[in-house]
């Protein structure tokens, strides 16, 4: 396997990615959602995850009681819905701080990144 | 009515999962992959085609097992693995430097040249007793 540049780049971004999308899906969950249509939401939105990390994920956010699970039975397929529960949108909210306050700690060190000519 | 496709592919997704969880997963997913398959036929391929097109993106059932079961994908993980390789590197001379002095014990013991000791069985089966250390 030839090592590109590229690679490495794409372990990095996907590192950064990583946590965001359980934030996204805690946030679009503050409203009943549908496994297969929350792939669509999430990919509308920018983020970019696969349907064989998206569905174990949603049962281990279920596990650890950050989402509860209802099944639909409206038509002859049963679908499994997800809410996220009060712990998890509390978690949402927690996520969201912390990415606040990392925004904000990014921002201040390209403000302050020393530039070529001070070297 | 699942295809034999999709009904393989579900058995060994949910591999290795209990029970009660199995049937539950079974019947998730089988929307899952239900919805995206016909979400590809209204787009318009071909229903074998999109079948397959989707389970090939879930990926390796097995993986979406271990997944469900939040079993990790390796034996030795990376807490663990300085420990076992240093015991790896030490079982490799202290096996084999055991192995030399049972075997020249067993030889002393039979006063038989080391090379007919190990090579034949024989030497085991008829090793006089008379050759016995007495006392």
């Amino acid at each position: 396997m030839v090592w590109r540049m590229s690679d490495t780049f794409d372990i990095h971004l996907q590192e950064l990615r990583r946590g965001t999308v359980v934030l996204a899906c805690l946030q679009l969950l503050r409203a009943p959602g549908y496994g297969y249509g929350l792939l669509e939401d999430l990919a509308r939105h920018g983020f970019v995850t696969d349907a064989n990390t998206l569905y174990p994920l949603l049962r281990r956010l279920e596990k650890q009681g950050f989402l509860t699970s209802e099944w639909n039975t409206d038509e002859a397929r049963p679908r499994k819905f997800y809410r996220s529960s009060a712990a998890g949108e509390q978690l949402a909210d927690t996520l969201t701080s912390e990415w606040r306050a990392l925004t904000g700690a990014i921002a201040s060190l390209t403000a302050d990144a020393p530039t070529n000519e001070e070297s | 009515m699942n295809t034999e496709l999709t009904e393989r592919y579900l058995r060994a997704a949910i591999a290795g999962l209990p029970a009660a969880t199995q049937d539950d997963v079974r019947t998730e997913l089988t929307a899952l992959i239900m919805d995206a398959t016909e979400a590809r036929i209204d787009q318009g391929e071909e229903p074998p085609a999109a079948e397959r097109a989707v389970l090939t993106e879930l990926g390796d059932p097995a993986i979406l097992a271990a997944e469900y079961a939040d079993r990790p994908l390796h034996l030795i993980g990376p807490r663990y693995f300085l420990v076992w390789r240093r015991l790896l590197k030490l079982l490799l001379w202290i096996v084999p430097a055991v192995a030399v002095v049972g075997v020249a014990i067993s030889q002393a013991l039979v006063d038989a040249p080391l090379g007919t000791l190990i090579g034949s069985p024989s030497a085991w089966a008829s090793a006089p007793p008379s050759t016995w250390p007495s006392g």
